[in-house]
């Protein structure tokens, strides 16, 4: 489902100097199954958050490939990239970003009117992911009027308006309390298991990523070490020929 | 993205900044209020001065007054009978119409009469050129006539009294004198009286100060008598089809020896002098228009830069850049045509006021009266659309900029509100 072969990025170290730069992801190979939830895990500047950020085509890696959905995205350029996460991505942010002059059903409902649906689907599918995420309630009201749990949910539900099969979430829980994590964490496993939802999910949090089918370590760039401690049902290959970086 | 998505997207940006984009329309709007009016002085000056060169005459009319015997041209002769052909000959040409004059007296019963010039036409040709009339009807007979608007006011009775009825249906006695030359030079007068009915009576003329007491009547009257037999045409005119045709026709009678004037080419020069002032004047308009445009693009930028976190959620969340720029584009697109229907409505209202105030302080002032029907402002439906387009177009090119400054955010950066 999503596969990152040799993939590599290098930072530029200011504008001007075009001969220093970093490195900070190497030769990184990953294959996330349809289904599947990973999770990477890493401390901060191991190079987890680029990882995410290149899968996604916020950034465009240095070097190797992003293949996603059997489609190489190596020739996109920035408006194919925008069709392709809107159509096939769903991504959930650590800081919720949602926009703040926009109600909570405005915010769920964006992804729709890029999208050009049609109103009467349009509002059904709103109202309904307002009614899956307990959010019935709070459809008119802003971002700075929800709790952070809310404003959370309100992010799951606009990520997933579009029916994707992938979401990609970076630090889903930095900005939620506990009890706020565990319903985010139960919910976004009730996705995985209803509806096959493929998650590839960053986070400095172990128990976070303990609910991964596998759980991918990255250090200085380098995915070092791959558990495995829910194995996915159905799952026939070992974890270690699934991910590594030379 | 759905268009009308699009326009609620703006509606709700505009909204958010209601006072900025209040005065960036107010700036656009003087702008444009400020191209029209400077525009419309020429405009005015020119519908002014045509009027009074056409001064009731028709803009597809040329008039015929001699055709040369030689080829040099230096020996010229009446338009004749024979010479009727010729003028029909070029291509475009609708009607020729060909009037003999002759001095005329009516009397109406209940003592009513007067005197005055009498046109006779072949009125199958005068129909052609679309006589107006404010009543009744063109002639359909030889005994039937048509005459103008003043012409009942100069039918008087003993008293001084005017006929006030109205003359349509009415038979006047009408005595018909043309002069013929005698040998030796002697001028005698020739006289025939005939019963005349008026059918109808020409439209008011355009300007008060013209008085039209004409009486048309058809030459076909006095077939059979030769009363016109050794006269020669007083008018002779060629109408056109239209008003681009009229160079043609002339420069091809002008080929068959004919002595003619248009005034089309009389307006042709005016028209040049004004098209020059009109561009120039709108080419000054523009540059206020355009020092509006700094006022878009400033309200422009400081929207992109407000919105640089939205839009990088938008683009995050898979917001097309074409999307991103259209928005942008249609909201300056939107304050340049809200800025320019708003200037357009003010400067009609200035020009009518314009038009009410400055005669009178003229007059008072210059101690003349200003020509009657002198416009100093006025404002086509053109000059209207132009302002429109210049406007919107600028609003378009100031918004271009930002628009793509937009497009351009970079997803991260905007994400960690680091713009």
């Amino acid at each position: 489902m999503i596969r990152l072969e040799r993939l590599s990025h290098r930072y530029q170290l200011g504008a001007k100097s075009k001969d220093r730069s970093v490195s900070v992801l190497h030769d990184i190979d990953l294959h996330v199954r349809e289904g599947e939830i990973v999770t990477l895990v890493g401390r901060s500047g191991s190079g987890k958050s680029t990882l995410l950020h290149a899968a996604c085509g916020f950034i465009r890696p240095s070097g190797g490939k992003v293949v996603i959905d059997g489609q190489d995205t190596a020739s996109f350029g920035e408006g194919d990239w925008a069709d392709f996460r809107r159509q096939r991505i769903g991504v959930i942010f650590q800081s919720f970003q949602l926009i703040p002059s926009m109600t909570a059903y405005e915010n769920i409902e964006l992804p729709l009117v890029l999208e050009g649906t049609g109103d009467a689907e349009r509002r059904e599918r709103t109202l309904q992911m307002l009614e899956r995420f307990g959010l019935a309630d709070y459809a008119d009201h802003y971002p700075g009027e929800l709790s952070g749990g809310q404003q959370q949910r309100v992010g799951i539900a606009r990520a997933l308006a579009l029916k994707p099969r992938i979401v990609m979430a970076d630090e889903p829980t930095g900005s939620l309390d506990s009890d706020n994590e565990r319903q985010f964490l139960d919910t976004l496993q009730q996705l995985n298991t209803e509806e096959r939802i493929t998650f590839l999910i960053i986070t400095h949090d172990e128990h976070v990523a303990s609910i991964g089918h596998r759980i991918v370590r990255i250090e200085d760039g380098r995915l070092s070490e791959i558990a495995a401690p829910r194995p996915m049902s159905g799952s026939s290959s070992a974890p270690e020929q699934e991910a590594s970086s030379r | 993205m759905k268009m009308k998505d699009r326009f609620r997207f703006v509606r709700q940006n505009m909204g958010k900044n209601k006072s900025r984009i209040a005065l960036t329309v107010l700036a656009t709007a003087m702008g444009c209020t400020f191209l029209i009016m400077i525009a419309s002085v020429a405009f005015g000056l020119q519908k002014s001065i045509v009027e009074e060169a056409l001064h009731g005459r028709k803009v597809t009319q040329i008039e015929i007054s001699a055709r040369a015997v030689d080829a040099d041209r230096n020996k010229h002769r009446q338009v004749n009978a024979s010479d009727i052909e010729a003028l029909h000959q070029p291509k475009h040409v609708k009607a020729v119409t060909v009037a003999y004059i002759a001095e005329g007296q009516w009397e109406l019963e209940g003592g009513y009469s007067s005197q005055g010039p009498i046109s006779m036409a072949d009125m199958a040709e005068e129909i052609k050129t679309d006589l107006p009339l404010s009543e009744g009807r063109l002639p359909q007979a030889a005994d039937e006539a048509v005459v103008g608007y003043h012409f009942t006011q100069d039918l008087r009775d003993k008293d001084g009294q005017s006929y006030a009825g109205s003359l349509v249906g009415a038979t006047l006695t009408t005595t018909f004198t043309v002069y013929t030359m005698e040998s030796g030079d002697k001028i005698q007068p020739r006289t025939e009286v005939r019963p005349i009915k008026i059918v109808g009576i020409l439209a008011k003329p355009a300007k008060e100060i013209v008085h039209d007491n004409s009486f048309r009547t058809d030459q076909a009257l006095f077939e059979s008598s030769g009363f016109l037999a050794d006269q020669s045409p007083a008018e002779v005119a060629v109408f056109v089809t239209s008003a681009n045709k009229v160079s043609g026709v002339a420069k091809a009678l002008r080929a068959e020896r004919f002595l003619v004037y248009s005034v089309a080419d009389e307006l042709k020069q005016i028209d040049v002098v004004f098209l020059i002032m009109k561009i120039g004047l709108v080419f000054v308009g523009t540059i206020a228009v355009l020092i509006a445009s700094i006022g878009i693009y400033n309200t422009m930028t400081m929207a992109v830069t407000e919105r640089a976190p939205d839009i990088g959620i938008m683009k995050a969340i898979g917001a097309h850049p074409r999307t991103i720029r259209s928005v942008f584009l249609l909201e300056s697109f939107g304050i340049g045509i809200i800025g320019a229907i708003i200037g357009t409505a003010v400067a009609y209202v200035l020009s009518m006021i314009i038009n009410v105030i400055v005669p009178p302080i003229v007059h008072a002032s210059l101690d003349s009266k200003v020509p009657e029907g002198f416009v100093f402002s006025y404002i086509p439906w053109s000059l209207t659309a132009l302002s429109v387009f210049i406007s919107a177009g600028v609003a378009i090119l100031s918004g271009l900029r930002p628009a793509a400054r937009a497009t351009g955010i970079d997803v991260l950066r905007a994400l960690r509100r680091d713009l």
